[in-house]
């Protein structure tokens, strides 16, 4: 364990970041002493990303303090720069290399600052770097990164952190995403041996099993503030998970994650059934497939098959990257353009983007224009190329008012609302279009509770009209609208979750399933799981509470499908 | 097991488009009018290329850093402008006044960088202002060149005649500008990821104001070439400039998002499209054509380079 601060590199007391009423971290206190691997965990929207940003000086805190050694950072004055010179050099998981350039200039880029070399010092200096970072990686310094793989680039990206001139903390964020499990491998055999040179190093990663073993100490971020620390050689792979939110609970009344409970009954406006699927299946009977994915490989998806029915929503949870958006741009696609697999849609489809500035609204346009281009296929809004505007008015009142956007009148603009309420616009254009199949891309992220609320009561409300909706979220503890819930994990599903069984521990502890081990070949373990991840017998098992380390053996399936190259 | 990238230099197939099309486009002149090759009438073919060559090059530094530059053909005219009139009767004030036009593309620089408007809007709004000065410095075209000027243009260089050497020389320094200079990599850097300039402590002001300077440098030798060669000026002669530039560095091999430029590739291509109007006339081609057929060419060429990207890009991913 570490000791206190006088021996630290790095140490954060009390940090607090807002964003508006928003607290994404609250209070969080941090250290790392020389020598020293911590690897940070933690689920969907704990402050991971938001902790690593305030640590590199992308953005300040709301509050709080920061010392390198004995030095105290001033925020007002502290930016990447000044983080580079205390000894700090950060691995992004958004690359941050210039493409158009050759591999040694991205280092005269990085470090020419601070002192300008030769090309031939350079080249040689990132050969060395790539070298003993990744042996063998067979990787020329002379190479255009634009034509370096994505594993490739990371590879440089993280020697061309280890290049630092005055190393002493070395950050990674997600270190692995895109690397295979031999480069991985390399790169924890290396840092073990830089640790002993006093350099410490912050390990983020969602793959658990990399840390294990590895780090000297796990720091578990929960909810914006740490919630457990311990040994990283002496803590188990179930113990972690249970620390992250995935405990299986005795009572499932008393959720660790009080919101899912009380988002309940705070759900207004529901027509037809609350809690969808009982009544469901007893209306429907047998109700017909909609959208069915089988087999599906693309992207980062690997082997994945789905059914979504009339009337059902369907919530694809999972880490963030896990392969939900794929799946989502998949459907939409109807499967087009991928490696292996068929995905079958009836009816038309609606998309809610996630990027609602970049690809949702039509920032120059009103509210009633918005939502109106969503309906311009209907054929009693056009007749003959000319819109009728009478039938407009109606349907751009109706969704205005039955999603309870808040604005004087739909001829605001759309960029005077808040996010929240944008949102609501973007949910109203695809009700308007009178789709079979909604997708919806987390359409909660960053709006406020009350919106929350509305859109899942408007999800709801859809669903009773006959739709299917497919909905991925990052909002693990909030999936109680859902009927049921596959768990993505690593490209696969990792399981699936139906009615009562929705919780978001369980939906936690689904997502780091699929931990990833190394080199052993899973042929053997195969059959015995089902070749979808899906099959039920499978899924009660791993719902049963009795089973405490359900990540031991499942994890290890399907693992060598996934070669980046 | 992973592939290996080979060389940087494996990219430039823009360069190599320029380079056919000028060898394709001297051949078609030199045989249809062998005396285009004699010392001469290289000399007399080359003059006329040199305002483009220079006004694509400022284009092309512009474009570097991620930007667009919609004054520069204005601003080659303006250039003209002072470079027959003030620079004629009074060397030091012509001296004085250029260099306030290098300033001014600092000053346009600036803006986009503090200010964060569009090099779009900053360009084009700075595109009325030289043309409003040009006209009231010399609302008629007329002027005349200053001696000095004309000498040191004329002058005979050993073997191949002057405007060759000048020619390789532009290509040579932008060439060496941009990748061998050690603020060229900062540059390149800005145009395709500022976020990593910004976070390996490079001023990204500094750089933008390196590039404008260097652009505006470009402009003014450019202006100096338009005088020398038409021996007076009239600042709307150069106004076509502007799109002409932007076809140059589009053939040249460089990347409207920025970042990838190719020096000698944009200098082949000015040369080539300056060249295309002499070689219609050799052709017989009716001068009411000449237009419309350096359109094709600029559309067939940009094509060519499109599909081999395509065909390069389908061969490469597997």
């Amino acid at each position: 364990m570490s000791e206190p601060s006088t021996r630290a590199v790095l140490s954060m007391a009390g940090i607090v970041k807002l964003y508006g009423t928003n607290k994404v971290l609250s209070g969080v206190d941090f250290s790392i002493v020389p020598g020293e691997i911590v690897g940070l965990v933690g689920a969907n929207g704990a402050g991971k990303t938001t902790l690593l940003r305030i640590l590199s000086g992308i953005i300040p805190p709301s509050g709080g303090t920061m010392a390198f050694g004995t030095q105290n950072v001033t925020f007002g004055a502290y930016n990447p720069m000044e983080a580079w010179k205390h000894g700090v050099a950060m691995v992004h998981q958004g690359l941050s290399l210039c493409t158009n350039m050759a591999v040694w200039e991205n280092w005269s880029l990085r470090y020419g600052r601070v002192a300008w070399k030769k090309k031939r010092t350079r080249v040689a200096e990132a050969e060395q770097a790539l070298e003993r970072t990744f042996p063998a990686s067979n990787i020329s310094p002379l190479a255009s990164v634009a034509e370096l793989s994505l594993a490739q680039r990371q590879m440089v990206e993280i020697a061309r952190a280890t290049s630092h001139p005055w190393l002493k903390l070395l950050v990674l964020d997600e270190p692995t995403s895109a690397l295979s499990g031999e480069s991985s491998i390399k790169l924890r055999n290396w840092l073990k041996q830089v640790v002993t040179r006093d350099v410490s190093a912050i390990y983020v990663t969602h793959k658990l099993d990399e840390i294990l073993g590895l780090a000297d100490r796990l720091v578990v971020l929960r909810n914006g503030a740490v919630c457990w620390t311990g040994d990283g050689h002496h803590v188990s792979r179930s113990q972690l998970v249970e620390e992250l939110g995935g405990r299986v609970l005795d009572n499932p009344a008393t959720g660790p994650l009080p919101e899912s409970q009380a988002q309940r009954p705070t759900s207004p406006g529901v027509v037809g059934p609350t809690s969808g699927s009982a009544m469901d299946d007893k209306s429907h009977g047998e109700k017909s497939v909609v959208v069915g994915v089988e087999g599906l490989c693309a992207k980062t998806l690997r082997d994945v098959s789905l059914v979504a029915r009339a009337g059902e929503i369907i919530g694809l949870a999972g880490l963030e990257g896990a392969g939900q958006r794929d799946l989502l741009q998949a459907v939409l696609k109807r499967g087009r353009g991928a490696a292996r697999g068929r995905v079958s849609v009836t009816g038309s489809i609606a998309y809610v983007a996630g990027d609602r500035d970049g690809e949702g609204t039509f920032a120059l346009w009103d509210i009633y224009r918005n939502i109106l281009i969503g309906a311009i296929r209907l054929k009693r809004v056009v007749r003959a190329s000319l819109i009728r505007w009478r039938h407009v008015d109606a349907l751009v009142e109706r969704w205005f008012a039955a999603l309870d956007i808040t604005a004087d009148n739909p001829k605001v603009n759309i960029r005077a609302l808040s996010g929240g309420n944008q949102q609501k616009v973007l949910l109203a254009r695809a009700f308007a279009s009178e789709s079979r199949v909604l997708l919806l891309d987390d359409p909660t992220r960053g709006v406020d509770v009350g919106t929350k609320a509305a859109v899942y009561a408007a999800l709801e409300d859809q669903r009773a009209s006959g739709r299917t909706i497919i909905v991925y979220s990052t909002e693990d503890a909030e999936f109680h609208y859902c009927d049921r819930v596959y768990v993505f994990a690593e490209g696969c599903i990792s399981g699936e979750l139906a009615g009562a069984d929705i919780s978001g521990s369980e939906i936690i502890r689904l997502s780091y399933e699929h931990g990833p081990t190394t080199a052993e070949p899973p042929t053997n373990e195969r059959p015995a799981r089902g070749a979808h991840g899906r099959t039920v017998g499978r899924l009660r098992r791993i719902s049963d509470p009795t089973k405490t380390s359900p990540g031991q053996e499942p994890s290890r399936r399907n693992y060598r499908h996934y070669e980046p190259h | 097991m992973l592939r290996q990238g080979k060389r940087s230099g494996a990219r430039s197939s823009g360069a190599w488009t320029a380079a056919l099309l000028l060898v394709a486009i001297a051949a078609t002149t030199v045989i249809l009018q062998p005396n285009s090759a004699s010392s001469n009438g290289a000399e007399l073919l080359l003059g006329p290329a040199l305002p483009l060559v220079f006004a694509s090059l400022a284009q092309m530094l512009i474009i570097l850093v991620g930007d667009f530059d919609l004054s520069v053909g204005y601003a080659v005219g303006l250039v003209n402008v002072i470079s027959a009139t003030l620079l004629a009767t009074d060397v030091w004030l012509g001296v004085l006044v250029l260099c306030a036009m290098v300033l001014a593309y600092v000053g346009m620089g600036a803006i986009v960088e503090i200010f964060r408007v569009p090099a779009i809007v900053v360009t084009l709004g700075a595109s009325f202002i030289w043309l409003g000065i040009g006209l009231t410095v010399q609302p008629v075209p007329g002027g005349t060149a200053p001696n000095w000027l004309l000498q040191v243009t004329s002058a005979s260089w050993p073997v191949l005649p002057e405007t060759f050497y000048i020619v390789v020389a532009g290509a040579f320094f932008s060439w060496w500008l941009v990748k061998r200079w050690r603020y060229g990599i900062v540059l390149r850097g800005l145009g395709n990821n500022r976020s990593a300039l910004v976070s390996s402590g490079w001023s990204v002001l500094r750089a933008r104001l390196y590039a404008y300077a260097l652009a505006g440098a470009m402009v003014v030798i450019a202006g100096m070439f338009t005088t020398s060669v038409t021996t007076s000026a009239d600042i709307n002669a150069s106004a076509t400039l502007t799109l002409t530039t932007f076809a140059v560095v589009v053939i040249g091999g460089c990347r409207f998002q920025g970042g990838l430029v190719e020096p000698p590739g944009v200098v082949a291509a000015a040369v080539a499209i300056s060249l295309l109007a002499s070689t219609l006339t050799f052709l017989n081609v009716a001068p009411a054509w000449d237009t419309a057929v350096e359109g094709l060419v600029l559309v067939a060429a940009v094509s060519t380079k499109w599909v081999a990207e395509q065909v390069r890009a389908r061969v490469g991913s597997r």
